[in-house]
C-alpha cells in the first residue's frame, strides 16, 4: 500500500513539474508536439529511474556508511551527468530520429533539476531501495504526463486565434499555470 | 583528517568509475557519422537561412552527404560553394543561376506623399501598424530600413529612404522578404547579367496612385502592348512573366515608354 501511495503521490498529487515546479525548462521547450514530448518523457523517466537506483546505492553504501552527507549534491550531480551521457549515446545509436527530435534538450536532462530533486527527496525522506525505485519511476511518469498534456494542448493551440502579444511563450506560460492549478486539485487525494 | 581523506577518496573513486563506464559506452555505442558532413558544413556559409529547403546548414549538409539534393541548393553560397561541395563529393559541377533580391517600390523619401507626421518607434513594422506611418500609399516602402537590419550580408543600404540592394553582396537568402512589413521584396533570377522589374506593388487605381506617388504603376498597359505576353497588367499593376520572355523581348522599349518610369533594370 505504501508503494502505491508513493507512486500516486510522485506521479500526480506531488507532480514534479506541476506541483514542485521542477524541470520547467524541458516542460516548456519540448512540449510543442506530443510525439517529441513522449520521447523526452521516456528518456527522462529512464534517467530518473536509473538515477534513483544508483543514487540510492551511493547514498546507502558510501555516504551514510562513511558519514559523508555533505557529498550528496556533488556525487548525485556526477551520477546524473554520467547517466545522461550514456542515455544520449544509447539514443543516438538506437533511434537517430528521436535523437534529432530531442536535440539540445537531451544533454539538458543533465541539468534538469527534477532529477537532482528526485535524488535529494529520496534521501531526505529516507526511502528504502524499492521505495526509491518506485519513487523515481513515478516521478518520471508524472513528468511524462505533464509534458504530454502540455503537448496536446499546444498542438491544438496552433490553430487558436490568439491576440498577438499572447502568441508563443505568453499563452504557454498561462496554460502551464492553469495546469498547475488543476493539479493542485489532486492534493486532497492523499492525506498525509 | 580522516574524514577529508575518505571524502576525497570516495569522490575520486566515483569519478574514475563513471569515467570508465563512459569510455566503455563510448567504444561500444559510438555512431559513425559521415565525416564529410562536418567538411560540407565548413564550406556552407552557416547563416541557416533555409533557402535550400532544409531547416539549417547542418540538415542540408546531411542531405548532401546522402546525395539526395543538388549541390547548387545553397543560394547564399553561390557558385563558389557549389563548386567546392561538388569537388568534395566528387560529383559533377553545375552552374548556379544567380538571383537577387529586388525591391518593388521606386518612391524615395521626396516622392512619398504624407498625410501625417509619424514620430513613433522607427521600424517599418511599427510604422505600418500606426496609420501606415503617415505615408499615403498603402503599398509602398515605409523607409525605416527593417530590410537593412535583417540583411546578414550588409547588401542593403538605404538611399533617401529607399533600400538599394547591392547585387554583388546579395546572396538571395530571403531574409529581407520576410522582414519587409509590406512584402516589397522578391527573389528573382538573373537573365544573363541583369533583370527588369516593375518597381511598384500598388494595386490602387490610376487616379489613386497618381494622388499619392509620382512613380507608381498606373496600369496603363503600354508595356503590355509593347512586349506581348511578357508584361501583364492585373489589378492595376504590371507583372513580369519571365518564363515568357526570350532574347527578342524588347526590354529597353518598355522601360523607355513607361510613363511613370516604374519599370527599372537591376544589374
Amino acid at each position: 500500500m505504501n508503494l502505491v501511495l508513493i507512486f500516486i503521490a510522485a506521479a500526480i498529487t506531488n507532480n514534479f513539474v506541476l506541483t514542485y515546479f521542477l524541470g520547467i525548462c524541458p516542460f516548456l521547450g519540448v512540449s510543442r508536439k506530443i510525439e517529441s514530448a513522449l520521447g523526452m518523457g521516456f528518456a527522462t523517466t529512464f534517467v530518473m529511474t536509473l538515477a534513483a537506483v544508483i543514487t540510492w546505492l551511493i547514498n546507502h553504501f558510501l555516504l551514510i556508511r562513511f558519514n559523508l552527507p555533505f557529498l550528496e549534491y556533488v556525487s548525485f550531480i556526477l551520477v546524473i551527468a554520467s547517466l545522461v551521457q550514456i542515455v544520449e549515446m544509447f539514443i543516438h545509436k538506437t533511434s537517430p530520429d528521436l535523437y534529432r527530435a530531442l536535440g539540445i534538450y537531451l544533454p539538458l536532462i543533465t541539468t534538469n533539476c527534477a532529477i537532482l530533486g528526485l535524488a535529494l527527496f529520496a534521501s531526505l525522506r529516507e526511502y528504502g531501495f524499492i521505495e526509491s525505485v518506485i519513487f523515481g519511476f513515478a516521478a518520471g511518469v508524472g513528468f511524462t504526463l505533464a509534458l504530454v498534456i502540455m503537448g496536446g494542448i499546444r498542438e491544438e493551440l496552433e490553430f487558436a486565434d490568439l491576440p498577438e502579444p499572447l502568441k508563443g511563450a505568453g499563452i504557454t506560460l498561462i496554460i502551464a499555470g492553469m495546469l498547475a492549478l488543476a493539479f493542485m486539485g489532486f492534493s486532497g487525494l492523499i492525506s498525509s | 583528517m580522516n574524514e577529508i581523506l575518505i571524502s576525497v577518496m570516495s569522490m575520486v573513486g566515483l569519478g574514475v568509475f563513471f569515467a570508465l563506464v563512459l569510455s566503455v559506452a563510448d567504444r561500444t555505442m559510438s555512431v559513425k557519422e559521415d565525416k564529410r558532413i562536418a567538411d560540407i558544413e565548413g564550406i556552407l556559409p552557416g547563416v541557416n537561412c533555409g533557402v535550400c529547403g532544409y531547416s539549417g546548414c547542418h540538415s542540408f549538409a546531411v542531405a548532401l552527404s546522402e546525395g539526395d539534393v543538388s549541390t547548387t541548393g545553397c543560394l547564399p553560397g553561390g557558385e563558389e560553394t557549389a563548386a567546392k561541395i561538388a569537388v568534395l563529393l566528387g560529383t559533377e559541377k553545375k552552374a548556379v543561376v544567380r538571383s537577387v533580391a529586388v525591391v518593388h517600390c521606386n518612391a524615395d523619401f521626396d516622392q512619398r506623399k504624407r498625410y501625417a507626421n509619424y514620430k513613433g518607434i522607427e521600424t517599418c513594422k511599427a510604422a505600418d501598424k500606426v496609420l501606415s506611418g503617415g505615408i499615403a500609399c498603402g503599398y509602398g516602402c515605409l523607409g525605416y530600413g527593417d530590410c537593412r537590419t535583417a540583411c546578414p550580408f550588409g547588401a542593403i543600404t538605404m538611399a533617401n529612404g529607399l533600400p538599394i540592394v547591392d547585387s554583388t553582396k546579395c546572396t538571395s537568402c530571403g531574409k529581407c522578404v520576410h522582414a519587409c512589413a509590406r512584402e516589397l521584396f522578391t527573389i528573382e533570377k538573373f537573365i544573363e547579367s541583369e533583370i527588369v522589374v516593375v518597381a511598384c506593388r500598388s494595386k490602387a487605381s490610376c487616379g489613386a496612385v497618381r494622388r499619392v506617388c509620382g512613380v507608381g504603376c498606373i496600369g496603363c498597359k503600354v508595356c503590355e502592348k509593347l512586349t506581348g505576353d511578357v508584361f501583364k497588367v492585373r489589378d492595376n499593376l504590371a507583372e513580369v512573366h519571365y518564363d515568357k520572355a526570350d532574347k527578342d523581348t524588347d526590354w529597353n522599349k518598355a522601360i523607355e515608354k513607361c510613363p511613370t518610369k516604374v519599370i527599372v533594370k537591376v544589374t
